[in-house]
């Protein structure tokens, strides 16, 4: 697994910290830093949990990763008004 | 049609529903039915304001984050569309309406005292004022009001810390804050009391402008004298940082305190235990079931947006509601259940995208030193009245409760 931050989205919300702090960490001025670029299997529920909680998407996981992420969420398909 | 076997066809009616509505009595917990209906109908339904505007109402927990996560909506009020929430505006308040990349500019002038390892950093002062407010309440006769006593001071004290407020004003800075998230306040009330807050505020910048000292509202300062900040935007941006750090926590503390009271069991559990993982799952499903900022996240569409078969167009407002979207079926299982034991960190009690809330880590840190500490120190504590007469925030952006009486 391969773990990539763009620094210039994140909004220090710290909630990666709080779910993978082996791989994340914050500087100064709470901007996330990557401790860990390629975390062992160990971690992986952690990057999971970090990148489905990033309120601004800027931790991007290799593309196997990502899909598993996104169908944790749950994503609903769209359905006319009265689809139930 | 295929259609009709599925299930019952709403009414073929042209009448959009009223929003916000209203919670049932009977449930003060729980989100107003009648969102709860339209959620189960579908993720997206239009609504209609107090001033006649049919904004779009996001009912499901994925869409609310699409939406909140997409660069397309803005939360200036000034952007046409922009879902207004009392005829009185409220007045923009800093970064938190404004659009990147001025947003990001001011946030990230504020966030360094809000990363992780300063927010733990000051566990120790945390933990010690609500030691000292605990001692304080035993040593005194029941019944107490737990807002006054207990639920106000803490989140105030720490926040005036963090900036470099003088405690001394918090009545202050308490009622005016009151006035300013009361559905009900005229614009001259509201504007008055963001003015006396405002005034006080520009004062203590333009002291620390002269004599900096190791504080929030310091740093702030040192952007104006930098020329990054006006004089006028380090007060909004102060403004925004006491009024969000006090008002959103304390209402935490007491209606998380009334939700533990009335499913004693899960006050067990967290009386009971000795492990912080369990106090901050606790404080992630009291976010998560409790939904205090439950006036909605409002946005306007700058540019088309396609999502869920609808199409959001530029100039149409948006009503995103945490308190369903943190109640969708489809990602917590039995939504309207308060379980502390369950994983409810992906909830949006704190919004989501760029927004999403500054303060989170400092909430979180005090909500688990509170509630990890007040039913181990006070086990007996109980309401002193009955639900019935609990006065419930029905009437202000932020929910909570007006007095919570106990005794022990
Ligand atoms: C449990 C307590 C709290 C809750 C439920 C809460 C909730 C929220 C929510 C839902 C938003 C997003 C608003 C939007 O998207 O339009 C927000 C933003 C914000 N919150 Fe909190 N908040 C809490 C505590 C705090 C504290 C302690 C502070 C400390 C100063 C704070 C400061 C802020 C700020 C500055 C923003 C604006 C962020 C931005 O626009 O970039 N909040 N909060
Ligand atoms: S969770 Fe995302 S936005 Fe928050 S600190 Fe980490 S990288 Fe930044």
């Amino acid at each position: 697994m391969k773990v990539e931050l763009e620094a210039d989205k994140c909004v220090a919300s710290g909630q990666c910290v709080l779910a993978a702090m082996d791989v994340f960490d914050q500087d100064d001025d709470g901007i996330a830093i990557l401790l860990e670029e390629k975390p062992g299997p160990e971690l992986l529920d952690d990057v999971k949990e970090a990148i489905a909680v990033c309120a601004a998407r800027p931790v991007r996981p290799a593309a196997a990763l990502q899909a598993a992420a996104v169908q944790r969420v749950g994503a609903r398909p769209a359905g006319p008004a009265h689809h139930v | 049609m295929a259609d009709t076997l599925a299930g019952p066809v709403p009414e073929a009616t042209d009448t959009v529903p009223e929003f916000p509505m209203s919670r049932e009595a009977r449930c003060p917990f729980d989100p107003p039915p009648a969102l709860k209906d339209l959620q189960a109908e579908a993720p997206l339904t239009k609504v209609r304001l107090w001033d006649g505007s049919e904004p779009w109402l996001v009912t499901r927990y994925t869409e609310q984050r699409a939406i909140l996560g997409d660069a397309r909506v803005s939360a200036d009020i000034d952007t046409p569309g922009y879902p207004n929430k009392a005829a009185s505006g409220g007045g923009k308040l800093s970064f938190i309406m404004m659009d990147d990349p001025e947003h990001a500019r001011l946030r990230r002038m504020a966030t360094a005292p809000f990363a992780i390892k300063r927010v733990e950093a000051m566990r120790p002062t945390v933990q010690k004022i609500v030691d000292d407010l605990i001692d304080d309440l035993l040593a005194g006769p029941g019944p107490v009001d737990l807002v006054d006593a207990f639920a106000l001071p803490i989140p105030s004290l720490v926040i005036c810390e963090l900036l470099g407020v003088p405690y001394d004003d918090h009545a202050m800075f308490q009622d005016n804050t009151k006035t300013m998230v009361r559905t009900t306040s005229t614009t001259e009330e509201r504007n008055a009391a963001t003015r006396v807050i405002g005034g006080y505020l520009g004062g203590l910048i333009g002291q620390r402008l002269a004599e900096p000292q190791d504080d929030l509202l310091s740093s702030i300062a040192g952007r104006v004298a930098a020329g990054e900040l006006t004089h006028g935007q380090a007060t909004e941006m102060a403004l925004l940082l006491l009024f969000a750090g006090h008002e959103t926590t304390a209402n935490m503390i007491a209606l998380g305190t009334l939700a533990l009271l009335q499913n004693p069991d899960q006050l067990a559990l967290l009386r009971e235990t000795d492990d912080p993982k369990v106090v901050a799952s606790a404080v992630e499903e009291l976010l998560r079931y409790l939904n205090i900022a439950h006036e909605g996240k409002r946005r306007a569409v700058t540019e088309d947006i396609e999502i869920a078969g609808q199409v959001l167009k530029a100039g149409d407002g948006v009503i995103l509601v945490n308190e369903i979207a943190n109640r969708d079926p489809e990602v917590f299982a039995d939504p309207d259940k308060l379980d502390i034991t369950r994983d409810a960190r992906r909830h949006v009690a704190f919004g989501f995208g760029i927004h999403q809330c500054l303060g989170q880590p400092l909430a979180r840190m005090e909500l688990q030193v509170v509630y990890g500490t007040l039913y181990k120190r006070i086990p007996t504590l109980k309401l002193a009245c009955a639900l019935e007469d609990v006065k419930f925030k029905h009437d202000a952006f932020i929910y909570g409760v007006h007095g919570l009486p106990v005794t022990w």
